[in-house]
C-alpha cells in the first residue's frame, strides 16, 4: 500500500512534493553552507591568527643560568623549527659628531643576532640604507643622532670606557615592541616602551664589546633565545591552540624554573583570538540561526498550504478501510520521501554553493552534515508525519474529511503575546546595552572563555514578537478596513470591489499569515545585509585609520615621501594625494607620535570619523586646528595623564634641523583626538604642519595619503614601481591593512558568511513572495474555478488574485523593511564592542535592498500572472473533484 | 419560427489518459436546444452527461464536431447572463457569505444593486434566507446546492444546465427546488437541461435525452409535462 501510495503522489501531486522538498532542501543547505563555513573558518583561524607573531617565545636566561641546558629544555617542552640567541646590553647612551654638530642621546641598547637569525626571522629587520654586514642603527636612533652609513658612533658603556663603530646601515625594527619587551613581567603590567636608541651589532662584536661589561655590570646585560614553534602541531581551534601553547610554556618553566623567564608571545596572540573565534560563534548565531528558523518556518508553511487536501486524503483512506498505523506510515513514507529528496538537493545545493564561493572542493564536516541531516528530519515529520499522528487521535474520519474553520483566535493573540514579546525585548535591549556589557568574555590569561548568551534575547523576542504584530495590525486592516480596500481595488475590479473586500476580508488570517511571513524574509534579508554593509564600511574605516589611506607611502624625515608627492599624485587611479608629517615629540618624558597636516586638505585623501574626536565633530576639530596656527589635537590618554583643559599652553620638545636637538615649543591645547590615521593606540599629537615646519626648521612631510577611485592595490603596486629606487619608502594599501588587522573582529572572516547569508535572504524573500503565494493560490485554484464557470472575465479573475498579491506584497515589504531596520540597528548596538571604531550610522546596501525589492516584486508578479492565466483556462473539471 | 439557443453537430470529446493514451467521452453526438425545452440528460456514470453539459454551456471545447449558440451570440457572452450553470458538488466562492455568492453573478455583470431584492426572493423562494450571512464553510452541502442554484437563476438565464443539482438534496426539499427552477425559467422562458439519475427528476421534464458510453441517442419527446 506505501508503495502504491507514494507512487500516487509523485505521479498525482507532484508540486505538493515539490514545494515540500524544496523547503526542506533550502534549510538543510542553509544549515550545511554555515556550518561547513564555519568548520573551515575555525581550521585556518589558528594559523591566519599566528601567522603575524614573529618570535612565538623569549625566554631570557638569569645571569648564573646555563644556555646549554636552557637550550634543551626548550626543544623538550614542545616541537621546534628556530631557536636563536639574542644579546642586550644597556648603555648609557651614544653620541656622534656630523655636520659640525655633536648629537648626544640619552641610555639606548646595543644587541646583537647570533647567525641564521635574520633568516629565521625576517620580520625583526628591514634594511632602509647601507648594507647588513657590520653596526646598523635603528631609524629612529639614525634621525636622533644624524647618521647615516659611513658615518662613526660613539657607544657610552656603563662602567667602562666609550668606544666607536662606524655604522654599516640603517634599520627599521617593525617588531621594536616584542624585541625589546621585558620578559617575566605581570601579564597586567602597562606595557613597556621600545628603547628609543638602538644599536646592532654583529655577534663577535658584540661579545668582544660587552663581555668586560657582563663583568662589571652583570645587570646591565641580557640573553635571550627566540624561539619559533612548529606551527603544524598547533590544533586549529584557537582556544585549544591557547591551552596547548599554554601548556608547553608551563612545562619548560617547569624544566627552567630559576634558570630562565618566558615571554609566551603565541600565547598571548592566540589568547586574544580565542575571543575572534567567539565572535565568530556569535556572528553565526545572530546572524545565522534567525535564516535557519525562517528556512524552517517557510517549509512548514509550504507544507501547511496544502494541509487541508492532505487531511482529507487520509479522512479518505480510513474511509476505505485503511488501519490508523497504515494512515500513519503512509504519512511516514511521505515524510521520508520529502526529506531524502531535499538532503539530496540541498547536498547538491551546498555543494555548488561551496564551489561558488571559491571554497575549490566540497569537504565534508561530518558533524554540519549529520546536524543538517536531523533538521530536514525533523522538518519532514512535523510538517507532514505530526499532523497524521495528531488527526488520528483527536479526530473523527467524518471530521477530518469535512472542512475545519478556524474561528476562535489563537492563544497569543488573544493574550496580546506580540506586544508582551517586544516590551520584553526593549526591556532586555535597554538592560543589556546601557551597562556597557561585553558579549564575548575572554580575560587575558584565564583559559576560559564565555559567549554572553543573555544578549542574544533581546533579537530574538522582537523578531517573534514583530513577526506576530505584522500578523495581527495585517489582520486588523483587512478585517476591519473593508470600506477602505473596497475604494482601494475600485479602480481596477469595478463592481466586484466589494465582493474582493468580503473576500479579502473573510480571508484575514490566511493574508496576515502571508504578510507575515513575507515580512520574516523580508526583514532578514535588510536586517543581514545592513549588518554586513555596516560591519564591512567599519572594517574599511578600521583598515584606513590603520593604514592612513587607501593607499600611503610611508618614508622618514631624512627620506621622506613629501618629495614624491607630485609624482605620486599623477598615477593613474589617484583621486587625491595628500602630504601629512610624522614626527616624534617629547610630552614631558614620554615620547609620542607626532603627526603634522594642514586641517583643510586632509580629509581629500582619507576619511575622518567623528567618531575619531571627543567633544568636537571631524569638521570642528579640524577648524579648530585651522583656526589655532599653534594648536595641537592631543589623545586621551595625555589629557588625563597631564590633566589638560582646553585652551591650555603645553610645552613639547621637538628636534630641530639646525642642531638636531630636542627644544621646548609652545602649542595651544585646542581638542581631543581618539584615532587619528596611522597613528597608535595609547598616545600621539596632531598638529598644523606650517607651525611644525617653521619651529622644527625641516618642512619634509613624511608621509603621503593617497585616495583611490579603483582598486587600492593597482595604485599601490604603481606608487611601488615608482618608488622603487628609495627603499627606505615604503608603500601599502588598505588591503594589507585588513590582512594585518587581527585583534579584533576582523579575524573573523566575515565575506563567506555574509555571501552565505545574503544569497540564502534573496532565495527566501523570493520563496516566501513567489512560492507561497504560488502555492497559496494553487490551493484555491477550485475557488477560482467557481468564478470562472460562473462567468468572471479574465480581467475581473486577476483582479480577484492581484488584490490579494498585492495586499501581501505590500504588507510584507512594509513590515519586514521596518522590522528589519530596528533588527540591525539592535544587533549592531549589542555588538557595538567589536566594531572599532564604533560606527556613526547604519549603512544601506542600497543595491541589495533593491535586488531584493526587485526579487520579491518579480517572484509574486510571476505567481500572480501564473495563477491568473491559470485560473482563466477550462476549469469546469476541477468542480467536479469533491 | 426563434433561433435555437443551442445547436450541436458531430461533437466528440477526447481527453488523455494516464497511460499517454486517449479516452473518448463524447462521441460524434448531435442535436439541438430551443427555447422553453425542458430536457432531462439520462446516463450511468461516466456515459458523458457532465462533458456535454460543459460543452452546451460553453466551459469547455469539443475535440471535433461544431457547437453554437444561434439566439444567444459568441461563446464569450454567454456567462454570466446568458447561460448559468449547477454544479452537482459545491460550487461556492469559499471567502463570500451566502447572499454575497448569489449575488456574485450580477456584482460580474454590474448589475449588483438592482438585483440584490431579486437575490432575496430567491433564497426566500428556497428556503435558505437565514443563511444568508453564513460562508460556506459553515452551511450543509444541501444548503450550499441551492446557493448555487439561486445563484445559478439570478440573472434569469436563456439557458440553465444543472449536473444533478438535487443529488444532495432529501426528496421533498429535491421537489420544491425543482419546482422553483421550473418556475423561474418558465418566467424567463429559459431552457432547462438537467444532468440526472433520478428518474422523478427526469419525469418532471418534458423530453429525456439517454446518453451511454459518450454515445447520444436520438433525442425522445415525451407526451405530457
Amino acid at each position: 500500500m506505501i508503495y502504491v501510495w507514494i507512487r500516487g503522489l509523485i505521479a498525482r501531486s507532484p508540486l505538493r512534493i515539490t514545494g515540500a522538498t524544496t523547503g526542506i532542501a533550502l534549510a538543510f543547505a542553509l544549515l550545511a553552507s554555515l556550518g561547513l563555513f564555519l568548520a573551515s573558518s575555525s581550521l585556518s583561524m589558528t594559523s591566519r591568527a599566528v601567522s603575524g607573531v614573529p618570535i612565538d617565545w623569549q625566554v631570557e636566561m638569569v645571569p648564573t643560568a646555563d644556555a646549554r641546558t636552557v637550550k634543551e629544555a626548550i626543544r623538550k617542552s614542545a616541537l621546534i623549527s628556530a631557536l636563536h640567541q639574542v644579546d642586550y646590553a644597556a648603555i648609557d647612551g651614544f653620541v656622534a659628531q656630523t655636520g659640525g654638530t655633536t648629537q648626544t642621546t640619552g641610555p639606548g641598547k646595543v644587541i646583537a643576532f647570533d647567525a641564521g637569525y635574520a633568516a629565521a626571522f625576517p620580520q625583526e629587520l628591514r634594511l632602509l640604507a647601507g648594507t647588513l654586514d657590520g653596526p646598523l642603527v635603528a631609524q629612529q636612533t639614525a634621525a636622533n643622532l644624524h647618521v647615516s652609513p659611513g658615518d662613526t658612533v660613539t657607544i657610552r658603556r656603563p662602567g667602562l670606557d666609550a668606544v666607536n663603530v662606524v655604522v654599516a646601515g640603517v634599520v627599521d625594527l617593525p617588531d621594536a615592541d616584542s624585541l625589546f619587551q621585558a620578559v617575566g613581567l605581570p601579564r597586567q603590567a602597562a606595557p613597556q616602551a621600545p628603547p628609543d636608541n638602538v644599536l646592532i651589532l654583529p655577534a663577535s662584536d658584540w661579545a668582544r664589546l660587552f663581555s668586560p661589561q657582563e663583568k662589571v655590570r652583570p645587570d646591565s646585560i641580557r640573553h635571550q633565545f627566540h624561539v619559533r614553534l612548529e606551527r603544524k602541531q598547533l590544533p586549529a581551534d584557537p582556544t585549544q591552540a591557547y591551552q596547548f601553547v599554554t601548556g608547553a610554556v608551563h612545562n619548560l618553566e617547569a624544566r627552567v624554573a630559576g634558570q630562565a623567564l618566558v615571554g609566551d608571545n603565541l600565547g598571548a596572540r592566540l589568547d586574544a583570538v580565542r575571543g575572534d573565534a567567539l565572535y565568530a560563534r556569535v556572528l553565526f548565531l545572530f546572524l545565522g540561526i534567525p535564516g535557519i528558523a525562517l528556512a524552517a518556518i517557510m517549509t512548514m508553511t509550504v507544507t501547511s498550504t496544502n494541509a487541508d487536501r492532505r487531511r482529507r486524503e487520509r479522512a479518505l483512506l480510513r474511509v476505505r478501510g485503511a488501519s490508523l498505523g497504515q494512515v500513519v506510515r503512509a504519512a511516514g513514507a511521505e515524510a521520508v520521501l520529502c526529506a531524502i529528496a531535499g538532503i539530496a538537493l540541498g547536498l547538491g545545493v551546498t555543494a555548488a554553493f561551496a564551489m561558488a564561493r571559491g571554497a575549490g572542493t566540497f569537504a565534508p564536516d561530518w558533524l554540519t552534515l549529520a546536524l543538517s541531516c536531523g533538521l530536514a528530519l525533523v522538518l519532514a515529520f512535523a510538517a507532514i508525519l505530526l499532523p497524521a499522528i495528531r488527526e488520528t487521535r483527536e479526530l473523527t474520519v467524518m471530521a477530518a474529511r469535512g472542512f475545519v474553520p478556524k474561528t476562535r483566535p489563537p492563544l497569543w493573540e488573544r493574550t496580546y503575546a506580540d506586544l508582551a514579546l517586544l516590551v520584553l525585548s526593549g526591556l532586555f535591549f535597554w538592560q543589556v546595552a546601557s551597562t556597557g556589557y561585553q558579549i564575548v568574555l575572554a580575560p587575558e590569561g584565564v583559559a576560559a572563555t564565555a559567549v554572553d548568551y543573555k544578549a542574544f534575547i533581546s533579537p530574538a523576542l522582537f523578531w517573534i514578537g514583530s513577526m506576530l504584530l505584522a500578523f495581527r495590525v495585517a489582520r486588523l486592516i483587512v478585517d476591519r478596513g473593508r470600506k477602505a480596500i473596497g475604494k482601494a481595488v475600485r479602480p481596477f475590479s469595478g463592481s466586484l470591489a466589494p465582493a474582493i473586500a468580503a473576500s479579502l476580508a473573510h480571508q484575514s488570517r490566511r493574508l496576515a499569515f502571508g504578510v507575515a511571513m513575507l515580512s520574516l524574509a523580508v526583514s532578514f534579508a535588510v536586517s543581514t545585509s545592513i549588518f554586513n554593509t555596516t560591519y564591512n564600511a567599519q572594517a574599511r574605516v578600521d583598515a584606513e585609520l590603520t593604514n592612513g589611506a587607501d593607499v600611503t607611502v610611508f618614508g622618514t624625515t631624512n627620506t621622506p615621501a613629501g618629495d614624491h608627492l607630485k609624482a605620486l599624485a599623477k598615477l593613474p587611479g589617484v583621486v587625491a594625494a595628500v602630504p601629512m608629517q610624522h614626527r616624534f615629540a617629547y610630552v614631558g618624558a614620554d615620547l609620542q607620535d607626532l603627526f603634522g597636516i594642514d586641517p583643510t586638505t586632509i580629509g581629500e585623501a582619507t576619511h575622518l570619523s567623528d567618531a575619531y574626536f571627543s567633544g568636537a565633530t571631524a569638521a570642528q576639530a579640524l577648524k579648530a586646528l585651522h583656526t589655532t596656527p599653534d594648536g595641537v589635537l592631543v589623545s586621551q590618554e595625555t589629557v588625563s595623564d597631564f590633566q589638560l583643559t582646553q585652551g591650555d599652553t603645553i610645552n613639547l620638545r621637538l628636534m630641530n634641523a639646525a642642531d638636531h636637538q630636542y627644544h621646548r615649543v609652545p602649542f595651544h591645547f585646542v581638542g581631543v583626538a581618539r584615532e587619528f590615521p596611522t597613528a597608535p593606540k595609547d598616545s600621539f599629537l596632531v598638529a598644523n604642519s606650517t607651525y611644525i615646519a617653521k619651529i622644527t626648521g625641516n618642512s619634509a612631510q613624511e608621509y603621503v595619503l593617497m585616495k583611490s577611485s579603483g582598486d587600492p592595490a593597482v595604485v599601490a603596486r604603481s606608487a611601488g614601481k615608482l618608488l622603487a629606487g628609495t627603499p627606505a619608502l615604503k608603500v601599502k594599501d588598505i588591503g594589507e591593512a585588513t590582512r594585518i588587522i587581527g585583534s579584533n573582529l576582523a579575524a573573523v572572516d566575515l565575506h563567506g558568511l555574509t555571501r552565505i547569508e545574503l544569497t540564502f535572504a534573496a532565495i527566501m524573500a523570493a520563496a516566501a513572495s513567489g512560492l507561497l503565494l504560488l502555492l497559496g493560490l494553487f490551493e484555491r485554484r477550485r475557488a477560482f474555478a467557481v468564478l470562472n464557470v460562473i462567468g468572471t472575465r479574465p480581467g475581473q479573475l486577476a483582479a480577484f488574485i492581484w488584490s490579494e498579491g498585492l495586499l501581501v506584497l505590500a504588507g510584507g515589504l512594509f513590515f519586514g523593511a521596518g522590522a528589519g531596520l530596528a533588527t540591525a540597528w539592535m544587533l549592531v548596538k549589542l555588538l557595538t564592542g567589536v566594531f572599532d571604531p564604533p560606527p556613526e550610522s547604519l549603512v544601506w546596501p542600497v543595491g541589495y535592498l533593491a535586488i531584493i525589492i526587485a526579487f520579491v516584486v518579480a517572484s509574486s508578479a510571476i505567481a500572480l500572472a501564473i495563477t491568473s492565466r491559470t485560473a482563466a483556462g477550462p476549469s469546469a473539471g476541477l468542480l467536479r473533484d469533491t | 419560427m426563434p433561433e435555437p439557443l443551442v445547436v450541436f453537430e458531430e461533437v466528440s470529446r477526447d481527453f488523455p489518459t494516464g497511460s499517454g493514451g486517449m479516452f473518448t467521452a463524447l462521441s460524434r453526438a448531435s442535436g439541438a436546444i430551443e427555447t422553453a425545452d425542458r430536457i432531462s440528460l439520462v446516463g450511468p456514470s461516466g456515459s458523458g452527461k457532465s462533458t456535454l453539459l460543459n460543452i452546451l454551456g460553453g466551459l469547455d471545447l469539443p475535440t471535433s464536431g461544431k457547437v453554437s449558440w444561434p439566439a444567444l451570440g459568441a461563446r464569450d457572452q454567454l456567462r454570466p447572463g446568458k447561460v448559468a450553470y449547477v454544479f452537482q458538488a459545491s460550487s461556492l466562492f469559499p471567502a463570500l457569505n451566502g447572499f454575497d455568492n448569489v449575488c456574485l453573478p450580477a456584482m460580474l455583470a454590474g448589475e449588483e444593486t438592482g438585483l440584490q431584492g431579486r437575490a432575496k426572493e430567491l433564497m426566500d423562494a428556497l428556503g435558505i434566507a437565514d443563511i444568508a450571512e453564513k460562508f460556506p464553510d459553515e452551511i450543509s452541502g444541501g444548503q450550499a446546492q441551492r446557493i448555487a442554484i439561486a445563484r445559478a437563476l439570478l440573472l434569469s438565464p436563456k439557458l440553465l444546465l444543472a449536473d444533478e443539482p438535487t443529488g444532495q438534496l432529501d426528496s421533498e426539499t429535491a421537489q420544491h427546488v425543482l419546482d422553483v427552477m421550473l418556475d423561474t425559467v418558465e418566467e424567463a422562458k429559459a431552457a432547462l437541461v438537467i444532468a440526472t439519475h433520478d428518474p422523478i427528476v427526469a419525469a418532471r421534464l418534458k423530453e429525456s435525452w439517454i446518453i451511454e458510453h459518450g454515445h447520444l441517442h436520438e433525442p425522445r419527446r415525451k407526451t405530457a409535462a
